[in-house]
């Protein structure tokens, strides 16, 4: 019984390293473009040029556009809409997956409508809305990090909100309920009793949601004019033009975006160890 | 106490004085033509910025879909730029939604008025029934063959000859095709198919020199289906049909078409002047210099079909917004911008040409070879009518046209001229819907 | 830490319900707030505006008078509803088509892949750490770079895929075309997946960690198997999860835009009948062509028809979803 567990045990791990393995080989395919001329990319030659490597499209690309003002921008605008909209919809997820009450069948509807508006649509009253702003109340809007922070929270916010209210449904009931038998108030049993709990669950809507924020392009492009309020997105996208195509500082550019996701959640990992969720129920 | 109160005040007063005049600020907004476009403008522009202190300029470098959906909000928002360069094909369609201002008497003055400038671009600066002129020319491209000068040698094939009407230039094609040239296999045509912006562009001088057009005489209906544009588009994808283009071609777009005419798979293509920046860049700054096709290749003009040898002239212009609020102080920049000496040195780091005249024919860039075969290419330019509904009109016949490829490429069952023909039919008729929409 | 003590009913079972029916509790609604706030502000007077939009003459001519457009009441609706000439209906069965089946074949791939990724990650092994990081990676690149990198890959005749399909492995005796014709289909499903089941594997796996590990020491201490165990006690556990999920989903996938336009032509050129998909087939029929009045009137039309959706689907799984209570 033993030897047949522990065969299995082995050959579940071939198989997953081996769908690691076939899920980044377009990764692969994209680091080694990142690594060729343009030219050698159009024409399929990736694999041709051996080991000469061509490192300076790692050096041009911070040259080429102002990429290093669109990192730095990107950092700031997605960490600040990552903290900021974490936290209203894990309150606001919270409330809805505990609380039955007058009007959360309304928010809930109001939430689920506001992902099936089409982008397309509220474009330009989103606008006016921000150049209104400026004009009735002098508060600038268009071209400044609060004003894309502020739309990103408020678009990505409800997303979140399902799915951390997932979460929190599956989480049972009994634990707030003793914690505050206890003497615990509600807001401690949710900060001091849930929210470890449900650790893994709020890590990964955090990246969901910087995620959605680090890819989000068109409302970039929409809603600001210069390179030090500008983008990640909308640098890489500035690398192909109609009769410039430099597809290989792309790759590079995209590279080297993965990059501060890849280390934060690598880091975050901890978080999912079984652990750390079990132990608060056992007795 | 009081005194000094006094001595203070004349002495704060005083130093306003003694301050300069508050700065203008002017923003504007140019497309990605290099690539790197904000250094390029920022020396572009320095000679002027040093000659008015007072004045800063905020340079927004766009690609060309951000471009459409900005411009669209700046219009109804009444905001937006001071100076915006504008594609050729879409001046009369901004001019028609009100945001563009006319250019004064003062500024036309400045750059020398029509004659100035090559009369394809000057036509496309205002629609062709309105009077005023609301953008002035900046830069131009004009089409043409580029085309292997070893692979034709090695063909036996006169370029002279091979060039001069449709005839002669298949069977040119025919000879070359499929030879082998230093090791390497080379198709004798290529072009991109449906995947491009550049469709409508890249089959527009066939068609004309087919003698047909993109409207009606009177701009009222497509004229796409007509038998003159028929023709012109029957001629081109024949060419592809008979395997004078591979297939794989068509799935690529221009860039890709360029890049690969540089790696040395086609003997010919069809460009314009942008090709010659990477083709004298090295390839360690990310250029095609060192390879075969930079070293031996030609240009020449497209090959007359039956009523014409026209090229496709385009390029862009540049213009004011109506909501800026410094209009003298842009149009004194867009009047140095599309002066000879900006327009020179601009060519000089885009590879484009001038849109003037006198710059396109100064003598430091008429010294190049390639530069003077693209200038003759220009006295055959044409442009598309000047229609304010053109710009959404393109993307139905950039959809329409690239279907047409998909039917060469044998995607949608064996190819057939009939195929074609109906190809047109239904884009025309879509033409006819979308322009009724538009009046 | 006090210790937790399970009590067999908790004292405020029956208490809370009469205690809120008897006061205004209003810690719900402070939690719920900032959020609904947020949204209202961005949200609900685009909604409004691009409502009224879709009720006026729009067009390259009128635009710049915006809302006070010549008011041309349902006729948006009537036109892009019912009048064969609408630009927008050009292509618009094929696009309908397409993004029905693109739909259903990504969702239903991403949440198995997902769940069954999830699954193997959940054990221990060597290296769990670099292969849960590795696996992000698809999800972790910009999609529009996805759509460029992808349509290199589908190249006919250089591109990877062909190179391995044909040239390595000889699993197809020639080279199709996947960017051109009914290839195009699969050439912008597969990076989809590829790209969307990383996240639902981050998701799922965050649920499967939540589920007590006693539940399976009870099932296995009573004889059942692993599958039983699965059936049994994971899948009641993530279904709440499961079932969120394949809304957004489906939701996401309708409105899929950044891959396909950016693999045929970055962004310039048509995908052709068996890859146009909903979005891109409106943005260019109707806003490209600046007008916005009757591509506002077909947003609030595929705004309605979701919101059916969305509302048979919560009906249906409304117990999976809401709290217990």
């Amino acid at each position: 019984m033993r030897r047949r567990d522990h065969l299995n045990h082995q050959l579940l791990n071939i198989l997953t390293w081996a769908i690691v393995v076939v899920s980044l080989l377009p990764i692969a395919w994209m680091v080694l473009s990142s690594l060729r001329s343009y030219g050698d990319i159009v024409g399929g030659k990736q694999l041709d040029g051996g080991f000469s490597l061509r490192w300076q499209n790692y050096v041009d690309m911070w040259t080429q556009v102002d990429f290093l003002s669109y990192f730095g921008n990107s950092l700031f605008i997605c960490g600040a809409t990552t903290l900021l909209a974490t936290l209203a919809s894990a309150c606001a997820a919270y409330a809805l997956a505990r609380y039955r009450f007058r009007g959360s069948d309304a928010a809930t509807l109001g939430i689920t409508v506001t992902q099936v508006v089409p982008g397309m649509l509220f474009f330009l009253p989103l606008y006016m809305l921000y150049q209104h702003l400026h004009q009735q109340y002098g508060l600038r809007m268009l071209n400044t990090y609060h004003g894309l922070i502020f739309l990103y929270v408020a678009l990505f916010t409800p997303a979140s909100i399902w799915i951390m209210r997932g979460f929190f449904v599956s989480i049972p009931r009994e634990l707030e309920d003793a914690a505050i038998i206890d003497g615990c108030s509600r807001l401690g049993a949710f900060v001091r009793i849930i929210l470890p709990i449900s650790a893994p669950g709020i890590i990964a809507t955090a990246t969901f949601i910087f995620l959605l924020a680090w890819d989000e392009l068109f409302f970039a492009w929409i809603l600001t004019d210069s390179p030090s309020v500008q983008t990640v997105p909308v640098g890489i996208r500035l690398f192909i033009g109609q009769f410039e195509h430099r597809y290989d500082l792309l790759m590079a550019a995209a590279t080297v975006s993965t990059l501060p996701v890849l280390a934060a959640f690598f880091v975050t990992q901890r978080y999912f160890i079984k652990g750390l969720a079990a132990g608060a129920v056992k007795g | 106490m009081k005194f000094y109160k006094r001595i203070g005040t004349a002495f704060i007063a005083l130093a306003a004085l003694a301050l300069p005049a508050r700065a203008t600020e002017l923003n504007l907004w140019v497309m990605a033509t290099t690539d790197s476009q904000q250094h390029d403008m920022q020396a572009l522009l320095k000679p002027y910025l040093d000659r008015h202190p007072g004045l800063r300029i905020n340079v927004t470098v766009l690609n060309w879909e951000a471009a459409w959906s900005k411009i669209t909000v700046a219009a109804v928002a009444g905001d937006g730029p001071d100076i915006i360069e504008l594609g050729t094909t879409w001046v009369p369609s901004l001019a028609a939604m009100d945001v563009l201002e006319p250019v004064g008497a003062d500024t036309l003055h400045d750059v020398g008025g029509a004659t100035a400038f090559f009369p394809a671009l000057w036509g496309t600066t205002h629609p062709y029934n309105d009077a005023h002129i609301y953008a002035v020319p900046w830069y131009g491209d004009a089409r043409a063959a580029f085309y292997r000068t070893d692979v034709f040698k090695a063909a036996g094939v006169d370029p002279a000859e091979a060039f001069r009407n449709w005839d002669t230039f298949r069977a040119a094609l025919q000879r070359i095709n499929g030879m082998t040239v230093g090791g390497r296999k080379i198709a004798a045509l290529g072009y991109p198919g449906k995947n491009d912006w550049n469709v409508v562009h890249n089959i527009m001088p066939w068609i004309w020199n087919a003698g047909g057009d993109v409207t009606s005489a009177d701009y009222r209906h497509s004229a796409i289906n007509s038998p003159a544009s028929v023709a012109g588009v029957t001629y081109y994808a024949n060419l592809a049909a008979q395997g004078l283009v591979p297939k794989s071609a068509l799935e690529q777009d221009s860039g890709q078409i360029e890049s690969n005419f540089c790696n040395g798979d086609y003997a010919v293509i069809f460009s314009g002047p942008w090709l010659l920046k990477p083709l004298h860049t090295p390839k360690a700054r990310g250029g095609f210099q060192e390879t075969v096709a930079a070293q031996n290749f030609s240009i020449a003009p497209y090959p007359a079909g039956p009523k014409g040898a026209y090229t496709f002239f385009s390029g862009s212009d540049l213009a004011v917004m109506k909501a800026s609020r410094s209009k003298d102080a842009a149009w004194r920049v867009v009047a140095y911008l599309t002066g000879r000496d900006a327009e020179i040195q601009y060519t000089r780091m885009t590879s484009m040409m001038p849109a003037r005249v006198d710059a396109a024919n100064a003598p430091e860039l008429t010294a190049d070879r390639d530069y003077r075969a693209l200038l003759s290419a220009v006295h055959n330019g044409r442009h598309y009518v000047s229609i304010p509904s053109w710009g959404p009109l393109e993307s139905v016949y950039v959809k329409g046209l690239g279907n047409v490829f998909d039917i060469v490429a044998g995607v949608k069952g064996a190819y057939a001229p009939a195929a074609v023909k109906h190809q047109l039919d239904l884009t025309a008729n879509e033409a006819n819907d979308l322009m009724a929409q538009l009046q | 830490m006090t210790d937790i003590q399970h009590t067999t009913t908790p004292l405020r079972t029956t208490a809370p319900s009469k205690a809120r029916k008897r006061r205004f509790d209003s810690y719900p609604y402070l939690l719920l707030m900032p959020a609904v706030l947020m949204m209202l502000c961005v949200n609900l007077l685009p909604i409004l505006q691009g409502f009224w939009m879709s009720l006026l003459k729009l067009n390259q001519y009128t635009l710049h008078q915006y809302l006070d457009a010549p008011f041309v009441g349902l006729d948006n609706y009537r036109h892009v509803l019912m009048s064969p000439g609408s630009p927008i209906r050009a292509g618009l069965a094929g696009a309908l088509r397409n993004t029905v089946l693109y739909t259903l074949v990504v969702t239903i791939s991403s949440i198995v892949i997902g769940l069954g990724v999830a699954l193997l990650l959940n054990r221990d092994f060597p290296g769990k750490r670099l292969a849960r990081t590795a696996l992000m990676l698809p999800w972790v690149v910009p999609s529009y770079v996805v759509g460029t990198l992808w349509g290199f890959m589908w190249q006919k005749d250089t591109g990877i895929i062909n190179v391995v399909l044909v040239d390595w492995l000889h699993l197809l005796p020639s080279k199709p075309f996947w960017l051109l014709g009914p290839g195009t289909f699969w050439a912008i499903v597969i990076p989809t997946v590829w790209r969307g089941w990383p996240v639902l594997m981050l998701i799922f796996l965050a649920a499967l960690q939540s589920i007590p590990q006693d539940l399976y020491d009870a099932a296995a201490t009573d004889g059942a198997s692993k599958f039983r165990q699965f059936i049994h006690i994971t899948l009641p556990c993530l279904l709440p999860v499961i079932v969120i999920q394949f809304m957004f989903q489906i939701i996401d996938n309708i409105y899929s835009y950044n891959i396909v336009s950016m693999m045929f032509g970055n962004g310039a050129g048509h995908p052709g009948e068996w890859g146009d998909l909903l979005m891109p087939l409106l943005t260019r029929q109707s806003f490209n062509y600046w007008l916005f009045g009757q591509g506002s009137a077909v947003s609030f039309v595929i705004m309605a028809l979701m919101l059916m959706f969305v509302g048979m689907w919560m009906t249906a799984f409304k117990r999976r979803m809401t709290s217990d209570a």
